[in-house]
């Protein structure tokens, strides 16, 4: 390595981002909130540089303000069954788990309650959220969903990521 | 000289063809379906291809920087696979039986049934709605539904009787009560 190559050691060269999208292919059933766990990170539209990957964790590897974003879409075709009688909130939480790996907080929510009985054999709903938030490296964002048995499985309908922003002064 | 200008013009290759691309002054190959490009050529090297992934495909020439992933049939779209697709093609989905793929809704919609006096017109396409069609004379509908075709009307003839009151499109022919059967006329006597 060259003198060149000093001033780069403390800061990346490009700048951390991510964009997950799911792995429609393993999407836990069931009615109760879960942690999304699969997602892709390197194929179709994902993406990330300079941050870390692994069992549904995003890890930040640099300081800084990044925006964090995600979106969620729930659907139900009645070829699967009736909803009737059932109350559906259908939510997503983003989660920051800090550098110890414990004391988990909800940085952003969304979500609606739904009424899916009735007449129509496709009901959709997709929700959004998005925020600039400071991160530390260490820390991990992860992302919760309720009813993961209604999520979409397309990698355009569920994706979260983060890209940063600015160095923290 | 103009002779051998043109000559070399004729020779060099054209790079305006879907199967090259321009790069660094030179024109290179771009990568066959089922590949992605991992590196551009350079002005010593050939452009470097290699094959999707697992659940990947790449179904034209491409300079892409990798191959696009599959769709999912997701059975809670009511969706079925038709063919899983490979490297080259991609998957191919469609919607279970009595469903039709609509694109305003991206889902897939209930058949429409069609009413009586009317039948499916047969064989039923996957994928595609419902066609309806009047029943043509000598055949009846008397039900709304989504994958009856018009029934042809009794044949009282074949039955050992005689027609009442003929059929139409929305009922069928009806028959004079049976003659008494011939091992009735036994049990009689």
């Amino acid at each position: 390595a060259s003198w060149l190559d000093l001033p780069k050691k403390n800061k990346p060269d490009k700048a951390p981002l991510a964009h997950l999208i799911i792995d429609g292919n393993k999407i836990p059933a069931g009615t109760k909130k879960v942690n999304l766990t699969s997602w892709h990170h390197d194929k179709g539209w994902a993406n990330i540089r300079n941050m870390t990957f692994s069992d549904g964790k995003l890890e930040v590897n640099h300081d800084g303000f990044y925006y964090l974003y995600t979106n969620v879409c729930f659907r139900h075709h009645e070829a699967l069954g009736n909803l009737t009688g059932q109350i559906l909130q259908l939510m997503v939480y983003v989660i920051k788990t800090d550098a110890k790996r414990r004391n988990p907080v909800v940085l952003m929510k969304g979500g609606s309650t739904k009424n899916w009985s009735g007449d129509s054999e496709f009901h959709f709903y997709s929700v959004n959220v998005g925020g600039f938030f400071k991160l530390k490296s260490g820390e991990i964002i992860s992302i919760q969903v309720s009813y993961p048995s209604l999520l979409d499985r397309s990698p355009e309908g569920t994706y979260f990521g983060a890209f940063k922003i600015r160095d923290i002064d | 000289i103009t002779e051998l200008q043109q000559l070399s013009l004729q020779i060099t290759p054209p790079c305006s063809s879907e199967q090259h691309y321009e790069y660094s002054g030179r024109c290179c190959t771009k990568c066959e379906p089922g590949k992605y490009m991992s590196a551009k050529c350079t002005r010593t090297s050939e452009t470097i291809c290699q094959p999707c992934g697992p659940n990947e495909y790449t179904d034209i020439w491409n300079e892409e920087e990798k191959c696009s992933l599959h769709k999912i049939c997701d059975q809670g779209r009511a969706l079925i696979e038709v063919n899983p697709g490979n490297s080259t093609n991609q998957r191919q989905c469609a919607c279970i039986a009595g469903y039709h793929w609509n694109e305003d809704c991206d889902c897939c919609r209930r058949n429409k049934k069609c009413p009586p006096g009317s039948g499916v017109k047969h064989p039923i396409q996957q994928n595609k709605d419902a066609v309806c069609m009047p029943c043509p004379r000598g055949t009846f509908s008397n039900v709304s539904s989504a994958t009856d075709a018009c029934k042809t009307w009794t044949n009282c003839t074949a039955l050992g009787t005689e027609e009442k009151i003929p059929g139409n499109r929305l009922a069928d022919v009806v028959c004079k009560k049976q003659l008494k059967q011939p091992q009735d006329e036994t049990n009689t006597l």
